[in-house]
């Protein structure tokens, strides 16, 4: 199964990184994906359709330490299962998942606590939803260009420039409206 | 408003992400599934570098079956043709063809015993003795009684016949004549004639009747004799001639 993702690869310096994300986080890209689509094969499809888009921008993650990386993944393969389920038109398919935690699960609020972070940052983040959540990781965190997250995501140009705007906006009025 | 931060923002989604990527991680592993794309990539990648399994019935076997077959076939035509042939005959001549129905002829080569042929044997012998012993000439010819009032008329006679007419004054008649039983011809008129076969002087007699004249015929002694008369004549006095049958005085 690898080699056809590295044969969608530009430039071949970038094989062994690429084998390495492959191995690292495959196990963990299909449970993701298995989470939110509850089909091992729907998940398998959604994970190979990562990786495709992972082999793409491979150039861009060769920068990023574990923790950006293992986001970058699971963001990814959580916007293939997205596709997957636009394709399929399934209206009661979880989009929602990452937002919706256990009970018996840490909150955000709890992991905050030992933690010195912006923390109502970080609730207004959780609470966003995650279709701008996404866009502003690529955008933030792996410095991907709006360009590369349109074509990462199968969406227009301008929706990913008005999902960071919205994203944005509602960031702050999140803030504003705690701070009031 | 406040401002937010380019790396508080990247902190906190990562954060975010990390709790949920955690709690996913947490998860039992899943068995990697072979997708239908993956299998069926699979599939095409061994059906071209594989070789095909080996069928038991290959195009070439067929063709080497089929053309055994028509030798095989070829080869007992002629066996098999004859006995067709005669299986349909057979039915033809058993349910189909219509024959005459022809009663069955006896055969004759062999003899049927029958009670009556010693009898028949007898007569045969006796008739081959006579025929044996049968004059071919008149030796010795006979003459009948007739009645008073007869005349002779006419008495012809020559070596294998004899003939001797006598007519009454009514101008009835009485005609004898001898003949040897080979040698000779003997014609009837049998139109509107009447025919009966009796016994006569215990002779089989041979009794013609026609225009008015009896007719009777008998062997006797060797030879055939016939004596017409009359129907005026009673046939007790015919009777009375031919019982009184004799040689002539010479």
């Amino acid at each position: 199964m690898l080699f056809i993702f590295l044969a969608a690869i530009d430039d071949h310096r970038y094989d062994n990184k690429f084998e390495e994300i492959y191995y690292e986080y495959n196990a963990l890209a299909l449970k993701v994906a298995n989470s939110i689509l509850d089909d091992m094969y729907d998940a398998e499809d959604a994970v190979m359709d990562a990786f495709f888009g992972i082999a793409k921008n491979i150039k861009a993650l060769d920068a990023l330490d574990q923790c950006k990386l293992k986001v970058y993944v699971c963001v990814t393969v959580r916007n293939s299962c997205i596709n997957i389920i636009r394709k399929k038109r399934n209206s009661n398919a979880d989009l929602d998942f990452f937002e919706d935690a256990p009970s018996d699960e840490p909150s955000v609020e709890e992991a905050l606590i030992s933690k010195e972070y912006n923390q109502e940052l970080v609730i207004a983040v959780s609470k966003l939803p995650v279709i701008y959540r996404d866009v502003l990781i690529y955008k933030y965190c792996i410095n991907l260009s709006a360009k590369s997250i349109s074509e990462l995501l199968g969406i227009p140009f301008e929706t990913v420039r008005s999902r960071i705007r919205n994203g944005l906006k509602k960031l702050r009025k999140a803030l504003d409206k705690k701070e009031a | 408003m406040k401002k937010i931060n380019r790396k508080e923002l990247c902190e906190a989604l990562l954060f975010v992400e990390m709790i949920k990527v955690r709690r996913i991680e947490a998860m039992p592993d899943i068995p990697e599934p072979r997708s239908e794309k993956y299998l069926a990539a699979k599939e095409e990648l061994l059906s071209t570098e594989t070789e095909a399994p080996r069928r038991f019935l290959t195009p070439k076997k067929a063709i080497a079956v089929i053309l055994v077959a028509a030798l095989l076939l070829a080869a007992t035509a002629c066996a098999v043709i004859k006995p067709i042939r005669e299986f349909f005959v057979e039915v033809f001549d058993e349910y189909i063809r219509v024959e005459p129905i022809i009663p069955e002829i006896p055969d004759n080569s062999e003899e049927i015993e029958n009670p009556d042929a010693s009898e028949d044997d007898k007569d045969h012998e006796e008739n081959k003795d006579n025929a044996e012993t049968v004059p071919t000439t008149i030796e010795t010819a006979y003459t009948v009684t007739v009645p008073e009032e007869f005349m002779l008329i006419e008495d012809t006679r020559s070596d294998i016949t004899t003939s001797i007419l006598w007519m009454n004054p009514e101008g009835n008649m009485v005609l004898l004549q001898q003949t040897t039983l080979e040698g000779n011809e003997l014609r009837f008129d049998g139109s509107n004639a009447e025919y009966e076969e009796t016994t006569v002087d215990g002779e089989k007699t041979f009794k013609h009747y026609a225009n008015g004249l009896y007719t009777l015929l008998f062997v006797k002694h060797g030879y055939l004799f016939t004596l017409s008369c009359s129907d005026t004549i009673p046939w007790e006095t015919i009777e009375g001639m031919v019982t009184g049958l004799a040689p002539e005085k010479q």
